[in-house]
C-alpha cells in the first residue's frame, strides 16, 4: 500500500478463456485464490480461521505481492488458469490491480468473471473500486470496508480531548474528499464544535501539489483548531509521511479514519477496524457467495460496528498531549516506548 | 359437674398460655443464638473479604497507571485521572474514596470523600513506608474507613501511593440488613410457630376435650343422642371410648327393649317410647366435630402466599413494563393492583353464594386452581398484559378462598362465639400479611421476583391440601336455599340513609384508598427511588399490620371509653391522611416509616369505630334487611377505594412526581374527612330532632 501513488503497470497479458465456476460438486472444497500485499498478516489470518471455525471444506492459494505492484498481473492470469472459486484482494494496491476500477475494467488485465471479495480498502469509492457502498455494481465482486462512521469518530475524539475547533484540509478535485468536508459541516452543527476548513490549492494540471501541504497546513495552524481531521483524501493519504510531520511541527495533532496516518506516519490517532476482524467479515462474505450462493452484487459493502483506537504514543509525547488514563485500557497504542 | 367443666376449659387455656410463652422463649433465644454467631461469622470473615477485593482493585488502578506512565507520560501529567478514579469508585460501593499521591504524601488526584483525617494519614510515616519497601501495601484503620495504601510504581522506581478507602459504614451496613433480616425471621417464625402449636393443641387436646366437655353437658342433660369418634390412644382417648361405648350400650340396650316389648301394652309402650324421647335414644349420630382450626392453617398458609408478592409487586410490573395505549406508565403499573382488588370486590360476593351452595371445603379447593395458575402466569409472564390478567384471576382465587374460610367459621361456631370467630379471621389475615409481605420481600432480593411466584404456587397448594384434610365435609357448611340471596333491593335501600353513605364514600373508601395507593402502590416505587432493596421494603410494609395488631386493643379500649364514634372516625381518617402530607418531603427511609406508623395507627383506632358507627346508623335498616347485609354491604363498597387508590396515586405520580403523589393521596383523604364532618354536622340537627319525634 505505499506505492498506492505509482501507476498501475500495466501487463500485456491474455486472460485465459473462463469455464463457470459454479461448483459441480458440493464435497469438494471450495478453492480461494488470496492475493495480498504484504504476506499473510491479521485480516488474512482472520479470513482463513473463519473458515476453520465454519467447519466450510476450503482450499487456500496466497499469493504475496512483496509490496511490488509488478507482481500483480501474474497472480491474475494465475487466478484464472487454476480456475480459482473465489479470489480475495488484500489492500487498495493489490484490489486496484486484481479487480480494476468499476468505470475501467478490462477483462483481459482483472477478474470480471471469478467472484471476488476485496478488504482493507482504506476508501473503496475514493478508489474506485465500487461506485456506492450498496453494490459493487460489477456482477462478481463485494468486499468490505474498515472506515469508521465520522459521528463515531468525532465522539472517540472528543473521549480523547474535548475539543471547540477542527481543522481540515481538502482537495478540490477529489469528490470523495470534498463530500466528507460537506458531511463533517453537518456533523459539527449537531455536536457543536466549528470546523475549520483549508483548500489545498490547484495546480495548472488540475492536481494539488505536495509543495503545497506545508503553507497550507501553516495557514490552518495559524486560525487555532484543537485537532486536524483528514477525511477522506488520497492525497494527503499518499503523501502521509511528509504530511503527518509538517502537522506535527506545527504542533498539531492529526486524526484520522484511516490507520495509516498513524502506524505510517506521525498522525496522533486514528479510529478504524481490527484487520482481523475485517479478515472474517470478508470471509462471512465469502461464505455468502460460495455457500449462501448470493449474487456477489446483491451483496452490500459490509463494515463492522466496532472499531480500534489507535494512539501514537510518539506523537503524544511530542505534542505533550497525553491520552486520558481510562482511554488507555483499551487503545492500541504503537511507539508505546519512549525513544523507540 | 358444671363448674368441673368450667375449670378443666380454664386449665385448658392456662395450659395454652404456658405453651405459647415457653415456645416464645425458646424460639427467641435460638434465634438470638443463631443470629449472634451468623452475625459475627459474617462479620469476621466480611472484613478480609473486603480488603483482599479493595487490594485488587488497587491492582487494577497501579496497572493503569504504570502502564500509563510506561508510555513516557510523566506520573503528574496524567490526563483524566479523577474521572477514571471516579469511574472505578462508582463501580464499588463499599469505597468511599480513591487518591494518588505522591512520593511525600501530596494529593495529586483524588475522588469521593477524602477528609483530614485521610489527608494526615496519606503523609505519614506509615502511609508512605510503601513508597520505601517493596512490600506493596499497607492497611490502617482510619475513624470512618479503612485505608489501603498500594504502592506505584514504574519498574523499580517508585512513583507515589495509591489509596483505597474501604467504608468501615458499609460493613455496619450489612450486618443491619442481615440483622434486620434476621429480626423479621424472628418474629415470622413465632407467629409460625404459634400458629401451628395452637392448631395442633386445638386440633389434639382442646379440642377433643372441648367436645368432650361439650358432650359430657349434654349427658348431663340426659341428651344420649350422640356419640364422639377420637382416634388417639391418650387419657381422652380412652374418656371418649369409655363414653362412647357406654353410649353405644344404652342406645342398643333401647333398640333391643324396645324390639322385644313389641306386643307389650299400649301404654307400657308409651312408657317405653317417653323414656326414649326423655334420654333422646335410639337415634344416635355422631357429634359435629368442625372447628375454627381446621380453617385456619390453611387460610393463614394461602394468605402467606398470596402476601408474599406485596412488598415487590409494583417494580415486578415495572419490570415487564410496555406502553399501553391511552395510559400513562404510573397508572399502567398501579393497575395489576387495581384490578386484583376491582376481581376481589367482584367476586367476592359471587363467591359467598358458592360457599352458601356447595360448601365451604369445595369452594377453598376450587378457588386455589385460579389462584395457583395466577401465580404460575406470573413467574412466567413477560407483558403487563400477562401480569394484570394473571393477578385478575389469582384475585377470582384469592376471593373464593377467603370467603370460604369466613363462611365456614361462621358455619362451624356458635352465635355468640361470633365476633370471636371473625376477630380470629381478621387476624389469621393480618398475622399472615405481616409474615408474607416480610419474608416476600427477603426472597424476592435473594432468588427473584419469578421464583417468589412459584413459591407461592406451592404454599397455595399446601394450603390445599391442609384445608382438604381438616375442614369437614361440604355438607355441613352448606347453607339452606332460604337464606342464600335476593337481599338486591334491600341494599338498594341503603342509599337513601345519607349518613350510611357518607361513611361508605368519605370513611371506608379512602381508608382503602390510603391503604393500597399509599402503602401497596407508592411505598415501594417510591422506596426504590431512594435506594432499598424488596427486603427493605417488606420490613416497612411489614410495620402497617404490626400496628393495627399491637393497637387494636387498645384501639377498642379507647372506643369503648370514648363512645362517640363520629369523632373518632374522623380524626382518624383525617390523620391517616395528613401524615403523609406532613411528612412527603423527609426524603429518607424514616421518613416513609413515620408515614406508615401514623397510618397504621391511625387505622387501628378508626377500624372498629367504622362497623360500630356502622351498626349505629343503620339499626333501622339493620332490623329490615340484616345486619350481615349491611356489613357485607359495607366490605364491598370500601374495595372500591382498593381499585382506586393505585389508579389515584398513580395519576398523581404522573402529574407530580413521588412524593407530591404521596402527599396528594394524604390530602385527598384527610380531605373527605373533612367533608365527611361537615356532612355530620349539619345532619346532626335533623336526626337529633327526628329522634326526639320519635
Amino acid at each position: 500500500m505505499t506505492n498506492r501513488l505509482t501507476k498501475i503497470v500495466i501487463c500485456g497479458l491474455f486472460a485465459a478463456l473462463l469455464l463457470p465456476t459454479a461448483a459441480s460438486a458440493a464435497d469438494k472444497p471450495f478453492h480461494i485464490f488470496m492475493v495480498v500485499w504484504r504476506g499473510c498478516e491479521d485480516a488474512c489470518k482472520g479470513f482463513q480461521t473463519y473458515f476453520k471455525e465454519n467447519k466450510i471444506p476450503v482450499k487456500f492459494t496466497v499469493r504475496d505481492a512483496g509490496r511490488d505492484k509488478k507482481t500483480l498481473p501474474g497472480f491474475v492470469t494465475e487466478a484464472k488458469a487454476v480456475k480459482a472459486d473465489l479470489v480475495v484482494t488484500w489492500g487498495t494496491s493489490v484490489t486496484r490491480a486484481v479487480l480494476g476500477p468499476y468505470d475501467k475494467t478490462d477483462p483481459a488485465k482483472h477478474i470480471t468473471k471469478i467472484p471476488a471479495v476485496f478488504m482493507i480498502v482504506a476508501d473503496p469509492i475514493g478508489a474506485k473500486i465500487v461506485p456506492n457502498y450498496e453494490s459493487s455494481g460489477r456482477d462478481n465482486i463485494t468486499g468490505t470496508r474498515n472506515r469508521a462512521p465520522a459521528t463515531v469518530q468525532m465522539k472517540a475524539l472528543q473521549s480523547y480531548r474535548k475539543f471547540k475547533r477542527l481543522g481540515m484540509i481538502y482537495n478540490t478535485n477529489e469528490l470523495n474528499a470534498v463530500l466528507s468536508v460537506k458531511a463533517m459541516r453537518k456533523i459539527a452543527k449537531k455536536m457543536g464544535f466549528e470546523l475549520v476548513v483549508e483548500e489545498l490549492p490547484l495546480e495548472a494540471n488540475g492536481k494539488p501539489s505536495p509543495d503545497s501541504i506545508e503553507p497550507t497546513v501553516a495557514k490552518l495552524a495559524k486560525r487555532g483548531i484543537d485537532f486536524l481531521y483528514v477525511g477522506s483524501s488520497s492525497f494527503l493519504s499518499k503523501y502521509r509521511k511528509p504530511f503527518t510531520k509538517i502537522a506535527l511541527d506545527h504542533k498539531l495533532a492529526v486524526t484520522a479514519g484511516t490507520e495509516v496516518l498513524v502506524t505510517k506516519g506521525s498522525g496522533l490517532l486514528a479510529i478504524a477496524s481490527r484487520y482481523y476482524n475485517v479478515g472474517q467479515l470478508a470471509a462471512f462474505q465469502a461464505k455468502r457467495v460460495l455457500v449462501d450462493k448470493i449474487p456477489p452484487s446483491k451483496i452490500k459493502i459490509r463494515r463492522l460496528r466496532r472499531f480500534s483506537y489507535i494512539i501514537n504514543m510518539e506523537t503524544a509525547r511530542q505534542l505533550k498531549m497525553f491520552p486520558p488514563l481510562d482511554l488507555l485500557r483499551y487503545a492500541e497504542v504503537i511507539n508505546g516506548k519512549p525513544g523507540s | 359437674m358444671a363448674t368441673a367443666i368450667k375449670t378443666e376449659v380454664d386449665v385448658t387455656a392456662a395450659t395454652k398460655k404456658r405453651l405459647f410463652v415457653l415456645i416464645s422463649i425458646i424460639l427467641v433465644m435460638a434465634t438470638v443464638l443463631l443470629s449472634y454467631h451468623a452475625l459475627t461469622r459474617f462479620e469476621h470473615s466480611l472484613t478480609p473479604e473486603l480488603s483482599k477485593k479493595a487490594a485488587e482493585i488497587g491492582q487494577t488502578v497501579n496497572r493503569d497507571i504504570t502502564r500509563t506512565v510506561g508510555y513516557g507520560i510523566p506520573f503528574k501529567n496524567m490526563v483524566n485521572v479523577e474521572g477514571y478514579l471516579k469511574s472505578v469508585l462508582a463501580r464499588y460501593s463499599e469505597l468511599t474514596y480513591l487518591a494518588v499521591t505522591d512520593k511525600t504524601g501530596e494529593i495529586l488526584f483524588k475522588t469521593g470523600n477524602v477528609g483530614n483525617a485521610e489527608t494526615n494519614h496519606f503523609k505519614s510515616a506509615a502511609a508512605l513506608a510503601v513508597v520505601k519497601s517493596k512490600s506493596t501495601n499497607a492497611q490502617r484503620n482510619l475513624e470512618t474507613t479503612h485505608d489501603l495504601s498500594i504502592r506505584l510504581s514504574a519498574g523499580e522506581t517508585a512513583l507515589g501511593v495509591l489509596h483505597i478507602g474501604v467504608d468501615k459504614n458499609f460493613i455496619q451496613r450489612q450486618l443491619d440488613d442481615i440483622f434486620y433480616d434476621l429480626l423479621i425471621i424472628l418474629i415470622v417464625a413465632l407467629l409460625v410457630a404459634i400458629e401451628i402449636t395452637l392448631a395442633l393443641i386445638t386440633f389434639y387436646v382442646t379440642g377433643p376435650l372441648d367436645r368432650l366437655n361439650r358432650l359430657m353437658a349434654l349427658y348431663e342433660k340426659g341428651d344420649f343422642s350422640q356419640f364422639i369418634v377420637y382416634t388417639g390412644k391418650d387419657a381422652i382417648g380412652s374418656v371418649a371410648d369409655y363414653l362412647t361405648s357406654s353410649t353405644q350400650r344404652l342406645n342398643e340396650k333401647y333398640q333391643s327393649v324396645t324390639q322385644s316389648v313389641r306386643d307389650a301394652t299400649a301404654p307400657q309402650r308409651a312408657k317405653i317410647e317417653e323414656i326414649g324421647q326423655k334420654y333422646k335414644l335410639g337415634n344416635l349420630s355422631k357429634f359435629f366435630e368442625g372447628g375454627i382450626v381446621d380453617a385456619r392453617i390453611p387460610l393463614f398458609i394461602f394468605s402467606f402466599a398470596e402476601e408474599l408478592q406485596k412488598s415487590f409487586m409494583p417494580l415486578f410490573v415495572n419490570e415487564v413494563y410496555t406502553p399501553v395505549p391511552y395510559l400513562t406508565k404510573e397508572v399502567v403499573i398501579g393497575l395489576p393492583i387495581a384490578i386484583f382488588m376491582g376481581i376481589i370486590a367482584l367476586a367476592t360476593p359471587f363467591a359467598g353464594g358458592w360457599a352458601d351452595k356447595y360448601g365451604s371445603r369445595r369452594i377453598f379447593v376450587a378457588g386455589l386452581i385460579p389462584a395457583v395458575a395466577g401465580y404460575i402466569g406470573c413467574a412466567l409472564a413477560t407483558t403487563i398484559y400477562e401480569v394484570a390478567i394473571w393477578r385478575g384471576l389469582t384475585g377470582l382465587g384469592y376471593a373464593m378462598i377467603t370467603i370460604s374460610c369466613q363462611g365456614y367459621i361462621a358455619a362451624i361456631i356458635t352465635r355468640e362465639n361470633r365476633a370471636q370467630g371473625m376477630a380470629v379471621f381478621v387476624g389469621v389475615l393480618m398475622s399472615a400479611s405481616m409474615c408474607g409481605t416480610a419474608i416476600g420481600g427477603i426472597l424476592a432480593d435473594r432468588i427473584g421476583f419469578r421464583l417468589v411466584f412459584a413459591l407461592a404456587a406451592i404454599f397455595a397448594l399446601v394450603a390445599g391440601f391442609i384445608a382438604y384434610r381438616m375442614m369437614v365435609a361440604d355438607e355441613r357448611t352448606v347453607l339452606p336455599a332460604a337464606k342464600q340471596g335476593g337481599t338486591f333491593k334491600k341494599i338498594l335501600s341503603l342509599r337513601k340513609n345519607l349518613r350510611f353513605v357518607a361513611v361508605v364514600f368519605l370513611a371506608a373508601i379512602p381508608a382503602k384508598i390510603i391503604l393500597t395507593g399509599f402503602l401497596y402502590f407508592l411505598l415501594p416505587l417510591y422506596m426504590v427511588t431512594l435506594g432499598s432493596t424488596p427486603a427493605e421494603i417488606g420490613r416497612v410494609m411489614m410495620i402497617y399490620p404490626i400496628i393495627i395488631i399491637a393497637l387494636g386493643p387498645a384501639a377498642s379500649w379507647t372506643a369503648d371509653k370514648l363512645g362517640n364514634m363520629m369523632w373518632m372516625l374522623v380524626v382518624g381518617c383525617f390523620i391517616s391522611g395528613i401524615g403523609l402530607v406532613a411528612f412527603h418531603e423527609l426524603n429518607s427511609i424514616w421518613g416513609v416509616v413515620l408515614m406508615v406508623v401514623i397510618m397504621g395507627s391511625a387505622h387501628a383506632f378508626t377500624k372498629a369505630p367504622q362497623i360500630a358507627f356502622v351498626m349505629e346508623l343503620c339499626e333501622e335498616d339493620m332490623e329490615r334487611i340484616g345486619r350481615t347485609t349491611v356489613l357485607g354491604l359495607l366490605r364491598t363498597m370500601e374495595r372500591i377505594g382498593s381499585v382506586l387508590g393505585p389508579i389515584i396515586a398513580a395519576t398523581f405520580v404522573t402529574l407530580y412526581g413521588y412524593e407530591k403523589a404521596i402527599a396528594g393521596t394524604g390530602a385527598v383523604v384527610s380531605a373527605s374527612a373533612i367533608l365527611f364532618l361537615i356532612i355530620f354536622l349539619i345532619t346532626a340537627k335533623s336526626v337529633a330532632s327526628k329522634a326526639e319525634g320519635k
